[in-house]
């Protein structure tokens, strides 16, 4: 579970966050919609922790994440611009964050193998990022976002 | 504050290095020359800058640089974009080629450009034709010197600038030369200024060079700080040109840290294998066509005679002279050890100067990466320093002060390393920050978000983009610490010379023979830095695997 408590962040004078209190129980799928500039990657920034609220705090599953660096919180992002690693191919990017957890290799290639089949790029894992079409390289994004979960 | 942190961590080992190997001696050695019984005698300063010899010097200095990276700008800057977007055959072997120059010693291309230019040579022969005792000679042995700083600067960030950025810019209307000159031209505005800034650094304090093709009517001030120290023995005149020189690098930084400040932005780094295509319009077919015929002329043509040298014996053309270098005795006295014993310490001496060179110039750009205050900016002037400090004086102030505990390192074989490390951590910091700098931001953030620690998504992220702008920086700190002269020259213990000390003792005594062995030693250090080229070359990531490396 997801809570967020009068979550603040100011940029300048101007408050991309303003007192957030938000709460999303397991397995909901919740939207945020608003204009440019409303606050809306802010909002993902600040739980994913590449953001430091001003004022407010951030739980998941009850814990304050004050203090947990990013790489601690097993929160999954995708980037606006996809943010794929150039140096790695389609397979490497997936399987990034299983490598973090230190999952070993044939467990990898499975996950990989069951990602890509997810989400319509079969059989891709060993092209290169740079020959990918935009929405193909969103749908690398997802599976790279979703491969370190158990849960998908 | 946790950034900072890291920063000033990251900034401890080189700042040490530079304070015990670099200001330190620098500091003791003009120490030495303005005390008298310790007491500063800063009016001597005023007496050397009001003698007109030394205005004279001091003006000749100046614009015979600005003329030369002008000079190396114009005929350069075409090829860095040949070597970045073309695609050829050979291209491997010619960026190989163009770099050889930068590591031969200055004496050595001063007297491979007196044998072209100057009396009996090539151009005498063919057309009646002398330039040596024209300044003409200076500037194309600098074009020769520094073509391959700026190929290999501008071209090595241009080729990893992503083609459809341009692209862009013409589906909205830009043409060909205005999409080049509003998108590519500003990204690579800082490697230009940066290579601009070296190329003028080295000219600026040109000394084998000079001393060879100047004559007694061109000098330099680096030539005129050896004529004092060496030959005079009027150190406090030596003092006073080494603090000129040095406050003239100075504002030459100062300048350029203001012009620039901080044009890096965060570019699209894409794959240099991908950016290239074999030509196909007119103009680049010219361009190519240009760009060899340059290298033709102004760097095989050289070479090529410097080879001739080697071969061309009293009895006809053979491998006298090279056979020559393996016994001590035919130099008449000159050497402890065979000559050949040279190449084997210039490789051991040049890998240690490397791996030095990388570790202190690796942390040194990784500390400069991320944005930051004043404290940074000078921190990044400082380590540009060495360049244009003289080498001579360098060398003569390691003599002095790293003998005596806590540091006496007089009998140590890694003192000439360290002081060769100090000329490639310039290097190495150029080439890293470009390239550290243009990496993606968001790209860390990502690995951070899928579970790195800030060191792994370095690792992970930052590691495999700047592996290559890595290998370049490791190819040019491996080429100075081989062909650096002017601090060896004093440290370097007599049984065990450098290739370039043992060139220059060779040159500096009469006779065909050790004539022909120093061209013929020349010739052999040439290929040794173009054979460890090309390995640098071949050695590239893997693209096709990913993952582990």
């Amino acid at each position: 579970m997801l809570r967020l408590d009068g979550a603040t962040v100011r940029f300048g004078k101007r408050a991309a966050l303003d007192a957030v209190d938000l709460e999303v129980a397991d397995h909901e799928i919740v939207c945020v919609l608003g204009p440019s500039g409303s606050g809306k990657s802010t909002l993902l920034r600040v739980v994913a922790g590449l953001q430091p609220a001003d004022a407010g705090r951030v739980l998941l599953d009850g814990r304050d994440q004050r203090g947990v660096p990013v790489h601690r919180r097993g929160v999954g992002l995708m980037f606006q611009d996809h943010q794929l690693f150039p140096q790695r191919d389609v397979g490497g990017n997936v399987a990034f964050g299983l490598r973090m957890r230190g999952e070993g290799k044939a467990e990898r290639a499975r996950r990989v193998g069951e990602l890509l089949e997810m989400v319509g790029l079969p059989g891709a894992g060993r092209r290169a990022v740079s020959t990918l079409s935009g929405g193909e390289q969103q749908r690398v994004a997802l599976a790279r976002a979703l491969a370190p979960r158990r849960s998908c | 504050m946790r950034g900072s942190a890291v920063r000033l961590g990251l900034m401890a080992a080189p700042v040490a290095f530079f304070a015990v190997f670099f200001a330190y001696p620098v500091t003791a050695i003009v120490g030495r020359g303005l005390q008298v019984d310790g007491v500063w005698r800063l009016g001597r300063i005023g007496e050397v800058l009001a003698d007109p010899d030394i205005l004279d010097v001091l003006w000749f200095t100046t614009w015979q640089a600005l003329a030369s990276t002008a000079l190396t700008l114009l005929i350069a800057l075409p090829a860095a974009y040949v070597f970045a977007r073309l695609d050829f055959p050979g291209k491997q072997l010619l960026r190989a080629v163009v770099t050889v120059p930068f590591v031969l010693p200055t004496v050595v291309v001063g007297t491979a450009f007196l044998a072209l230019l100057g009396r009996g040579g090539l151009l005498d022969e063919v057309w009646g034709l002398r330039l040596d005792t024209s300044v003409w000679a200076i500037l194309l042995a600098h074009v020769f010197f520094n073509y391959a700083v700026v190929v290999r600067t501008v071209g090595g960030l241009w080729s990893q600038l992503d083609p459809r950025q341009e692209e862009a810019a013409r589906v909205l209307g830009a043409g060909r030369f205005a999409a080049w000159r509003r998108v590519t031209l500003p990204a690579l505005v800082p490697a230009v200024a940066a290579s601009a800034l070296m190329v003028f650094l080295f000219t600026f304090t040109s000394f084998g060079v000079v001393q060879i093709l100047g004559g007694p009517a061109y000098s330099t001030l680096e030539v005129e700080i050896y004529r004092q120290t060496a030959q005079l023995l009027d150190l406090p005149t030596a003092a006073v040109l080494t603090l000129v020189q040095f406050a003239a690098v100075g504002a030459i930084l100062a300048v350029h840290a203001w012009t620039v400040r901080r044009r890096e932005s965060a570019l699209k780094l894409v794959d240099a294998a991908r950016t290239s295509r074999p030509p196909r319009s007119a103009g680049q077919w010219t361009l190519l066509g240009g760009v060899l015929a340059t290298v033709v002329l102004l760097i095989l043509v050289p070479l090529g005679v410097l080879v001739e040298r080697s071969l061309d014996g009293p009895g006809g053309y053979g491998f006298g002279y090279y056979r020559a270098l393996r016994s001590t005795g035919a130099s008449g006295g000159t050497f402890l050890v065979p000559p050949l014993e040279a190449v084997w310490n210039s490789l051991e001496y040049a890998l240690v100067a490397t791996a030095v060179a990388l570790v202190v110039g690796g942390l040194a750009a990784a500390a400069l990466t991320r944005r930051a205050g004043r404290l940074v900016r000078g921190f990044d002037a400082l380590l540009m320093l060495p360049l244009g400090v003289s080498a001579v004086t360098v060398g003569f102030g390691f003599l002095i002060t790293l003998d005596r505990p806590p540091l006496d390192l007089r009998t140590s074989w890694i003192l000439v390393p360290l002081a060769q490390a100090l000329v490639g951590v310039p290097f190495v910091v150029r080439t890293m920050l470009p390239v550290l700098r243009a990496v993606d931001g968001r790209l860390r953030e990502a690995a951070a978000v899928l579970g790195a620690s800030p060191l792994r998504a370095w690792r992970e992220v930052d590691l495999p983009m700047v592996r290559r702008a890595l290998l370049v920086a490791a190819g040019f700190a491996f080429a100075v610490s081989l062909g650096e002269f002017g601090a060896t020259v004093f440290i370097a213990r007599p049984d065990n010379p450098t290739l370039p000390v043992a060139v220059a003792r060779l040159l500096g005594r009469a006779g065909d023979l050790n004539y022909g062995q120093a061209m013929a030693l020349s010739t052999i250090l040439m290929v040794v830095c173009a054979v460890s080229l090309l390995v640098l070359e071949r050695v590239r990531p893997d693209r096709s695997v990913s993952g582990e490396f």
